[in-house]
């Protein structure tokens, strides 16, 4: 007996398309099946994955986790992780079709339209309405985060300055943590891939051991410096931001006191003065990430790097895949469909919404549907 | 009581596993023709793109394809009691004995939703007559319903015929037709087909 994943009918394959997209199982009967089958028999695969992106399903259940994959830090792909601010909004730029290259950038966020208001030090507002199945397709509205920080629209930075993302970045250490969440989760490596010794060592803070293991002379060169050099000169963005413990925290032109901690470890080593960073991406391994902007002030710039490098596109097309498919993309077909996909996502101005339906057109999981 | 034997007696003719070949397409195997254990899942799994349903999947397809909301007092609050044993993600290798478990109780609390009242039963089986239940309709009724465009024709004929047969031994032990609904309601609904994808 055989469950065939690929059958070649149009209602498997729309009945595939949408529990691939929503990671729930439709009547066969439902009038989107219905629709979908008439638009797969006329070869319009892409107004098909239109309706299954329009269904509470695709935002309560297949996108929810989708975005709570990007705050979970451990990438244990639990998704009884809580809805928070980050998750919804990237939720809400999905739903709402926004430039997703501005999500590291813009003075937004998504809360519920109601429910217990929101508190920047808790995440009682999500977790509430999320617990009362309140539905993201509908309920998601768009707002400033500058307006409940407190503070001026430039300082903040899109994602990067929601709590959930501090929670996990600037909670105590030295906002090195800030750097490996978005080498994870914005750029699809970590930062053993992309540790490479030929990096310039400017600006490795003086918390960093030049001889960590005397027995081992050169093992600054050989270990340490790989991750540090690229790490130290991104970290500057954040010198201002700090998690509390319960929430963001920024103050202007005092870089937090963790940027210059344990400063005789490395007497000769980079004192962090202001919010300045340096981008060593275009150095060695990571020269082909296509990274233009390469320095700046503060998590706003950072993330307009980030968010406009060409990994990036890579990577939200790469998380869709494995998101569809359940499997990183190792075939060279998955490779090409990742590639083309990340191409077409920066020339459709970074529609997610619109990655999600070209992908589960073109995946090879879903079956050679083509369109 | 009675009920729930009745059901874990059919399951368990009718159970089926499933593992993945060499070229990666999922197999849905009769445990008593073939015994691969769960380890070779968990082991070709990393380049499968097949996957479990997650818990809000499992409430929400079941929640389609019986057509009772997820707003019903009764499913709700079961979903409740059984959300924490259904999978957290969507590894194949969290398809453990206790999401099997989350999984039939929930089955069975919509089915029983469905059975209990006429009007609901007549939504997802327009041939229900109570006082005389037609075995060959019944099943092929609900096993298109939940496993059509999931699985190839000959895995839905072989368990139709399955079903077919236990079916009938029951009811000619003097099941009624509320009893028969929703024997093979559950059985269907908590089968592989509708947790996998």
């Amino acid at each position: 007996m055989s469950l065939n994943i690929l059958a070649q009918t149009e209602k498997s394959r729309a009945i595939n398309m949408y529990t691939r997209l929503t990671e729930v199982i439709p009547a066969v009967d439902s009038s989107v099946i219905t629709s979908m089958e008439t638009l797969i028999k006329e070869g319009n695969h892409i107004e098909a994955a239109k309706l299954i992106t329009n269904t509470d399903d695709f935002y309560n259940v297949g996108l929810k986790n989708f975005a709570k994959s990007f705050t979970d830090s451990e990438n244990s792909g639990d998704i009884k992780l809580p809805i928070n601010d980050m998750s919804a909004t990237i939720i809400g730029f999905t739903k709402d079709n926004l430039n997703f290259s501005t999500i590291l950038s813009e003075d937004i966020f998504y809360r519920y339209r109601a429910g217990t208001p929101v508190n920047v030090s808790n995440n009682v507002h999500y977790e509430s309405n999320e617990d009362n199945n309140v539905n993201l397709r509908t309920d998601l509205v768009q707002d400033t985060q500058s307006s409940y920080l407190n503070i001026n629209e430039s300082r903040v930075a899109g994602l990067l300055t929601t709590r959930g993302f501090a929670v996990n970045g600037y909670e105590a250490g030295t906002n090195r943590a800030a750097i490996n969440n978005i080498m994870n989760q914005f750029l699809c490596h970590t930062m053993e891939q992309v540790q490479d010794s030929t990096r310039p060592t400017s600006r490795v803070g003086k918390d960093v051991f030049l001889v960590p293991n005397p027995s081992i002379p050169h093992l600054f060169k050989t270990r340490c410096q790989g991750c540090h050099g690229l790490m130290d000169g991104l970290r500057g963005a954040f010198a201002y931001y700090n998690y509390n413990g319960t929430r963001l925290t920024y103050i202007n032109g005092t870089p937090d006191e963790k940027y210059n901690i344990n400063s005789e470890n490395n007497p000769t080593g980079y004192e962090t003065v202001d919010d300045s960073w340096i981008s060593f991406f275009n150095h060695g391994v990571t020269s082909d990430f296509g990274v233009s902007l390469l320095s700046g002030n503060g998590a706003k710039s950072l993330g307009i790097s980030i968010a406009s490098s060409r990994q990036f596109s890579n990577c939200m097309s790469e998380k869709v895949f494995e998101k569809i498919c359940l499997k990183k993309p190792r075939t060279k077909e998955d490779k090409l469909v990742v590639e083309a996909l990340a191409r077409d996502f920066e020339d459709n101005d970074y529609k997610m919404k619109s990655l999600f339906e070209k992908m589960s057109v073109h995946a090879s999981c879903i079956g050679e549907i083509g369109n | 009581m009675k009920k729930l034997f009745i059901i874990l007696a059919f399951l368990t003719g009718c159970s089926i596993q499933s593992s993945m070949n060499e070229s990666n397409e999922t197999v849905i195997q009769d445990p008593q023709k073939e015994s691969r254990s769960l380890p070779d899942i968990i082991d070709q799994q990393y380049e499968s793109s097949t996957g479990i349903l997650s818990f809000e999947g499992v409430f929400r397809s079941m929640s389609n394809l019986t057509k009772i909301p997820t707003t019903n007092a009764n499913v709700s609050r079961t979903y409740s009691d059984v959300k924490d044993l259904l999978a957290s993600s969507n590894k194949l290798n969290l398809y453990t004995p206790s999401v099997q478990q989350g999984f039939l109780k929930l089955a069975s609390e919509f089915c029983n939703e469905a059975v209990t009242n006429a009007t609901r039963i007549r939504a997802i089986y327009p041939g229900y007559n109570a006082s005389e239940v037609n075995i060959d309709e019944l099943t092929e009724t609900f096993i298109s319903n939940f496993w059509d465009g999931r699985v190839s024709s000959d895995t839905k004929e072989n368990a139709i015929d399955e079903y077919k047969t236990l079916l009938n031994d029951f009811k000619s032990e003097g099941m009624n037709s509320t009893n028969l609904v929703f024997s093979v309601c559950v059985a269907s609904l908590s089968a592989l087909p509708v947790l996998i994808y």
